[in-house]
């Protein structure tokens, strides 16, 4: 059981992290929740890309010359992982940048404006 | 080796760069320097077309590396017309931009312009790239660059891009997982690696992978029912940035579906298949709901948003027909729709600038007053409907002879039946402009907005010439495109 827990542990973390991001996105309202929701998830593919690249056993992912034949990690998954937060980060920082937008045409970052069209037609 | 493809997507990055420093220094050179990386765009758009007619393949390895080991850009005939649909529509909607600009953005132009050149980057990469992971962050670059451009408008228009950056982020992580579940299986990024390596695997994760990357590129192309991010951006959109990004954002992730379907995935082994049959069906419904929902909407912008919703079901339905003439029929709709598209909101942006108006019920008031203007909404509505000879028909008469071959009647029943809705939004839209009853009179019209006029001419003018010049361009050219190697 415990080793069960141990070779499955980073799928857990994945798994947990897209439900709690899926949860935010789907049950709150608040467009900050439901972004929080979604980093959530962000984090979550990037678990699942890093623990894809584990060899039992391996080691870093650097040849010491000829003859070295031990297992190594995958690096790749590290480095499309690095790309992606590097896409998330940029994400986040276009979405804080809305979000302040949003609070200072309405006061609040919480208000729920209309989604249908309003009667003077918008701007 | 050509280092074309990559120059491609280059240039207008490059041209955002130095969009951004003159915006820093030299507020007037702004302009001239974003049309000038645009006219760059085009032209090598325009070369990698040239370089590919007679099915060459444009390959550049990253660094000097081979695939699969090294990251690889190619462009094949495929690659390069969209390329050249996407540096056209957006080139000439970023000439046509300056009135609507200066309208609604004013003082804010070197944001708009890096956005903008952003955009395009971002699409010619999706365009060129022949890596499933470098697919997903030219995405994100063309994404990212839409949500701004969204959320520059007035009052709602942060809300709408939010919502659309949430939903649109969710999409492009569904596919990133996709992804992770096709190199988790195969161990490889490079597309025709991975076309290769997929029949040695028992291909139960890599039907995972495909069926969430389907997903995520629905959602990016607005297809029903993950539409909801799409009336309110377009809608809030400021008219230039809605030029700029509603005309191709959606056909470049169809374009990104067809690529993944048939080059990466296969069409034999989809073939009758669950994927394809959810496809069309959700297709075939996008058609008949988006125009019948168009009917209704009061705002013009709505009422193209739902009109491209209802397109967009039409280029997916002819992908998820899957055979030769469905697909070309998709292909060659993607450009259409994106023309006709293009055309529509430089009209409305042209129509806010010199008159103000945004509702349809208004477009009564010109009566007559904008001969032009109403002349290329009639071309670009027809288009739509589907009256030959121009580009909307072709496009949707290749997908119906699509459905045909394969049996399926009941998908050409729903084209027809979706062609009807889309007379009734089109026409409720001519009707106003040309027999509505003589109402009060608007103020004379506001100088301004010509630049957006004659780019609009210049787009009606492809929609009809693609059309006439239809049957040699798929003969000669998308049908081979389209025969996957």
């Amino acid at each position: 059981m415990m080793q069960f827990a141990a070779e499955r542990g980073p799928y857990y973390v994945f798994v947990v992290l897209m439900v709690l991001g899926v949860y935010l996105l789907l049950t709150h309202r608040s467009l900050l929740k439901n972004f929080v929701g979604l980093y959530l998830m962000q984090l979550g593919i990037v678990v699942f890309f890093i623990s894809i690249a584990v060899r039992v056993g391996g080691s870093i992912p650097v040849m010491l010359g000829e003859g070295h034949d031990v297992a190594v990690h995958n690096p790749v998954p590290h480095a499309l992982m690095v790309t992606a937060i590097v896409v998330s980060v940029a994400t986040l920082g276009v979405a804080i940048a809305i979000l302040l937008r949003i609070q200072k045409q309405q006061g609040s970052i919480d208000e729920d404006v209309d989604e249908a069209e309003d009667p003077e037609g918008g701007s | 080796m050509s280092t074309l493809p990559t120059w491609m997507f280059l240039a207008p990055f490059l041209g955002a760069l130095l969009v951004g420093i003159a915006g820093w220094s030299v507020r007037g050179l702004v302009r001239p320097v974003a049309l000038g990386a645009m006219a760059l765009t085009c032209g090598l758009s325009v070369a990698a077309l040239l370089g590919t007619l007679g099915g060459e393949v444009l390959v550049t390895h990253m660094g000097g590396w081979p695939a699969p080991l090294g990251i690889v850009w190619s462009v094949d005939r495929l690659g390069a017309f969209m390329s050249v649909v996407v540096a056209f529509v957006s080139g000439v909607a970023l000439v046509g931009s300056r009135a609507t600009v200066r309208a609604e953005l004013e003082g804010r132009e070197t944001g708009f312009y890096t956005c903008a050149l952003l955009l395009v980057s971002g699409l010619l990469g999706m365009t060129a790239t022949a890596d499933l992971f470098n697919f997903f962050v030219h995405l994100e670059v063309a994404s990212l660059s839409a949500y701004a451009l969204v959320a520059a408008g007035g009052r709602g228009a942060p809300q709408a891009a939010m919502r659309y950056l949430i939903i649109g982020s969710l999409g492009a992580s569904l596919y990133l997982l996709g992804v992770g579940f096709l190199y988790a299986d195969m161990g490889s990024l490079n597309m025709r690696d991975v076309a290769q390596l997929l029949p040695e695997t028992d291909g139960r994760l890599a039907s995972l992978g495909a069926a969430f990357m389907v997903v995520g590129l629905a959602v990016k192309m607005g297809l029903f029912p993950l539409h909801g991010w799409m009336p309110s951006a377009y809608g809030r959109a400021p008219f230039a940035s809605g030029a700029m990004m509603a005309p191709l954002v959606t056909k470049v992730a169809a374009y990104g579906l067809v690529r993944m379907l048939f080059w990466v995935f296969g069409y034999e082994r989809l073939q009758g298949g669950l994927l394809l049959e959810v496809l069309c069906w959700a297709g075939a419904a996008a058609m008949v709901v988006g125009a019948g929902l168009a009917f209704f909407q009061r705002d013009l912008l709505r009422l193209l948003a739902y009109s491209s919703i209802s397109q967009v079901g039409l280029i997916a339905l002819g992908v998820g027909l899957g055979n030769v003439s469905a697909r070309t029929g998709a292909v060659l709709h993607i450009a259409g729709d994106g023309l006709m598209k293009g055309v529509l909101f430089l009209v409305a942006g042209a129509l806010f600038v010199r008159h103000g108006i945004r509702k349809v019920d208004d477009l009564g008031k010109l009566r007559g007053r904008e001969p032009l203007l109403s002349a290329t909404v009639v071309v670009a509505g027809l288009s739509l409907v589907g009256i030959p000879p121009l580009v909307g028909f072709f496009g949707k008469w290749y997908v119906l002879v699509g459905a045909l071959e394969a049996g399926r009647t009941e998908f050409a029943a729903l084209i027809v039946i979706a062609s009807l809705g889309t007379v009734a939004y089109v026409f409720r839209v001519l009707e106003k402009l040309y027999f509505a009853p003589r109402t009060d009179a608007l103020p004379p019209a506001k100088p301004g907005g010509a630049m957006a006029m004659a780019s609009a001419a210049v787009l009606a003018v492809a929609v009809v010439g693609l059309g006439l010049a239809s049957s040699v361009v798929v003969q000669s050219f998308l049908m081979p495109a389209m025969e996957v190697p």
